[in-house]
């Protein structure tokens, strides 16, 4: 078939999914050198989910910021969740990078009473 | 004394906190500053420095990127002051406040051209505004002061005789010498011509042997061309009373002046060092 005769198709795919609200679920871990800083990240998620998010900034080599769920601080002591975090982010993220976390706390009661 | 109020500049740049990296380094680079203020709601939130703006991602926003530790001063903040307060913090920019209102931002270029004005070209140390400033502090803090008020013996026969030149070098030499003998507390300026001022944090009787101490040192020292040097001496030595409060500039300057009067007398005297004794400090309310 010569040039002139070509017949061009595009092919077109879609993936279609429910848009989550917020679009951050738990955690952010912020690296320093990342193009959104803790700041906006929380600005853009109180826009849709005021008063939901905090952020925890740090002293550390290459992480910012942890832009966090206040409703976990409820279930964790902070220092703990953050260290938590650090130990398990900083394995992963750079400076450069936004790492998103999903986190599950369950907390396991066994009381006795008296009977 | 000169106030940070006279050379702090309204001439700022304000961004808002959700301006982007890329677009405030346009406008600091187009307008040719080196720092620019973050508002909201006519609320300083933070400053952006040149330095912050270079090592920031462009995409950020001014929120992520600013300093939110601002350094103030009131307007009413003498400029030496100043500079020691930004040698401290390692500020580059301060903001100039008086409670909430803003009278504008202060750099440290703007206030090193101004402490320029300040220090005498030719030997390089500081004017009479600055021993001024000195003496006010040490009021304030309560501190015993005296001041020596230097005067080269002759120096226009200096200048007539070996030419004006070589004068000037002789007062280079001059400053050199004596900022090599007087001690740390000491504060020391060329007041004008041929006359030097030393303040001094201390007793007349230290001030008196740092005078015989510095008549010894310019008899020794061998100054260029082989000219012989000396100084005549006024030195005054405050007395504190609780009398009544009086302005410290007034009682500095009225120090200087006793001092410059002591001097000439100590022309005629052969040990070229005259002492006016306990001149009297009001303490300061």
């Amino acid at each position: 078939m010569s040039p002139a005769e070509s017949n061009k198709k595009a092919e077109v795919t879609m993936r279609l999914s429910e848009f989550e609200m917020p679009p951050m679920q738990d955690i952010l871990i912020v690296g320093n050198k990342a193009p959104i800083g803790p700041e906006a990240a929380k600005r853009m998620v109180d826009v849709l989910s005021p008063d939901q998010y905090a952020i925890v900034k740090m002293e550390h080599p290459f992480i910012e910021a942890i832009v966090l769920r206040k409703g976990l601080l409820s279930m964790l002591p902070q220092e703990k969740l953050i260290k938590l975090i650090l130990e398990e982010g900083e394995k992963i993220a750079n400076a450069q990078m936004i790492i998103k976390a999903q986190i599950n706390i369950t907390v396991h009661v066994s009381r006795s009473v008296d009977l | 004394m000169h106030t940070v109020a006279s050379i702090c500049t309204q001439d700022y740049l304000a961004v808002s906190p959700l301006d982007g990296v890329r677009k405030i380094q346009t406008l600091v680079s187009e307008k040719g500053m080196i720092c620019c203020l973050v508002r909201e709601n006519d609320h300083i939130q933070g400053m952006l420095t040149l330095k912050d703006l270079l090592n920031a991602h462009p995409n950020r926003i001014a929120a992520d990127v600013m300093t939110t530790e601002l350094p103030m001063l009131p307007p009413a903040t003498p400029l030496w002051q100043a500079q020691e307060i930004m040698d401290t913090l390692q500020a580059e920019v301060v903001l100039v406040r008086e409670e909430k209102e803003l009278q504008g931002i202060l750099t440290r270029t703007r206030l090193a051209q101004e402490l320029g004005k300040h220090t005498d070209l030719l030997t390089g140390l500081y004017k009479s505004d600055f021993l001024y400033y000195q003496g006010c502090n040490l009021l304030a803090e309560g501190q015993e002061i005296s001041i020596i008020f230097l005067d080269i013996n002759n120096f226009g026969e200096i200048d007539k005789t070996y030419g004006h030149t070589k004068g000037d070098l002789i007062l280079t030499e001059v400053g050199q010498l004596l900022k090599t003998v007087i001690p740390d507390h000491a504060y020391l300026c060329r007041f004008g011509g041929d006359e030097f001022v030393i303040l001094l944090a201390a007793y007349l009787p230290e001030s008196i042997h740092l005078a015989q101490h510095l008549g010894q040192a310019f008899a020794s020292h061998p100054f260029p061309f082989g000219i012989t040097v000396s100084v005549s001496t006024g030195i005054v030595g405050g007395r504190r009373s609780q009398s009544r409060p009086d302005n410290p500039l007034n009682m500095i300057t009225n120090l200087i002046n006793r001092a410059s009067l002591e001097s000439t007398k100590a022309k005629k005297i052969d040990s070229h060092i005259s002492v006016l004794d306990a001149v009297e400090i009001h303490d300061i309310a």
